[in-house]
């Protein structure tokens, strides 16, 4: 279970909502958006911005690193103030969507707030997660379908 | 690495191309003509929290990136999580390492010597001293010659005193090695490049 106490939660569980908010369709953020009970308000840290970034992978498993390639991605900060504490929500979303990533980082800041962290993962991340991965799993069915599977033939010694 | 808390950073520039594009106007203008006061405009970083004064934080927004080492005295070291989310700097304990320094309490100074000066072949890899002065003013002061100049120029400058202006001096022989000094006050920012000779 997350710590939902600390402002931050482990970095692994905020890996995680982060991925699935950069992953959702910003329709699917914008419906649970309007349907948030109490939307807060919030400012903007950094406005949301398009640029480049260089992508890099490794070669293998620990492998030297290399360049792969440079993708667009739009980052956004808004700072949320609540009666307790006020968190800051960050995004990275891939393309050039601004709206998108702005309700990615007002979110994240909503799930860091351990008042109200409960009641966005579970209506908010959950669906989404759920739809994403449903989606991942179909598409890999798909594509599984269309493994081909290769017999070699081994020549006899001579033949 | 744990996170850096963001929960006291403020936000930067609204506009970060026309604000950058603006600010750095003003500190050229400022560097150009030794001693000129600019002041930001209103509506140029209007709310800042980033705990520097105004015209530091706009410096800081404008010219700092992820290759300008930067140095904070004791009195602006909150400024460090500002500096490192909106600008990508990273922060050095050395004076020696920094390209930037920021000192609120220019009292407190180490050596000016302790900066980094330069190397004969890159003597603009130096440091540049942004000092917050309690006052900034044309007159009276102490008085400023040389490249920018037309004559001479005068600038008041609270909180630096006469053995400021002597232990810059004995930095002159190391010309073209030395340090390049920004003032600021609330918005306004005054420069002192290493090329003014300075008398009290």
């Amino acid at each position: 279970m997350p710590d939902a106490s600390a402002p931050h939660a482990e970095p692994a569980q905020r890996r995680r909502w982060m991925g699935v908010l950069a992953r959702a369709a910003r329709g699917d953020l914008e419906a649970a958006w309007q349907g948030l009970d109490a939307r807060p308000a919030y400012t903007h840290v950094r406005r949301p911005e398009t640029g480049l970034v260089l992508v890099r992978g490794r070669a293998g498993g620990t492998g030297a690193a290399f360049n792969l390639g440079e993708m667009t991605m739009t980052r956004c900060a808004v700072r949320v103030e609540t009666p307790a504490r006020r968190v800051v929500g960050l995004s990275f979303v891939a393309g050039r969507d601004i709206r998108h990533a702005e309700l990615a980082a007002v979110f994240d800041a909503l799930l860091q707030d351990p008042a109200r962290h409960a009641e966005i993962e579970a209506a908010v991340i959950g669906p989404i997660e759920g739809r994403l991965n449903a989606a991942r799993r179909e598409r890999a069915a798909e594509i599984a379908a269309t493994k081909v599977d290769f017999f070699t033939l081994v020549r006899e010694q001579g033949a | 690495m744990s996170p850096l808390d963001l929960s006291d950073v403020g936000a930067g520039f609204r506009d970060p191309v026309a604000d950058a594009q603006r600010c750095f106007r003003l500190i050229l203008d400022a560097t150009a003509h030794p001693g000129r006061i600019v002041e930001l405009p209103a509506d140029l970083l209007a709310a800042n929290e980033s705990g520097l004064p105004d015209a530091a934080a706009a410096l800081a927004l404008t010219l700092l990136d992820f290759e300008t080492p930067v140095w904070l005295d004791g009195a602006v070291r909150g400024a460090s999580a500002y500096l490192r989310f909106h600008c990508g700097v990273a922060l050095v304990d050395d004076p020696k390492e920094s390209r930037f320094a920021f000192a609120g309490d220019p009292a407190s100074l180490p050596p000016l010597g302790s900066f980094d000066l330069g190397t004969t072949e890159f003597p603009d890899r130096s440091t540049t001293l942004v000092a917050a002065v309690s006052g900034l003013a044309a007159e009276p002061g102490v008085v400023l010659r040389g490249p920018g100049l037309k004559g001479s120029a005068r600038l008041r400058l609270d909180g630096i005193g006469p053995e400021f202006w002597r232990a810059r001096a004995e930095l002159a022989p190391l010309f073209p090695l030395g340090i390049d000094l920004v003032f600021v006050c609330g918005r306004r920012l005054a420069a002192v490049p290493r090329t003014t000779i300075v008398d009290l």
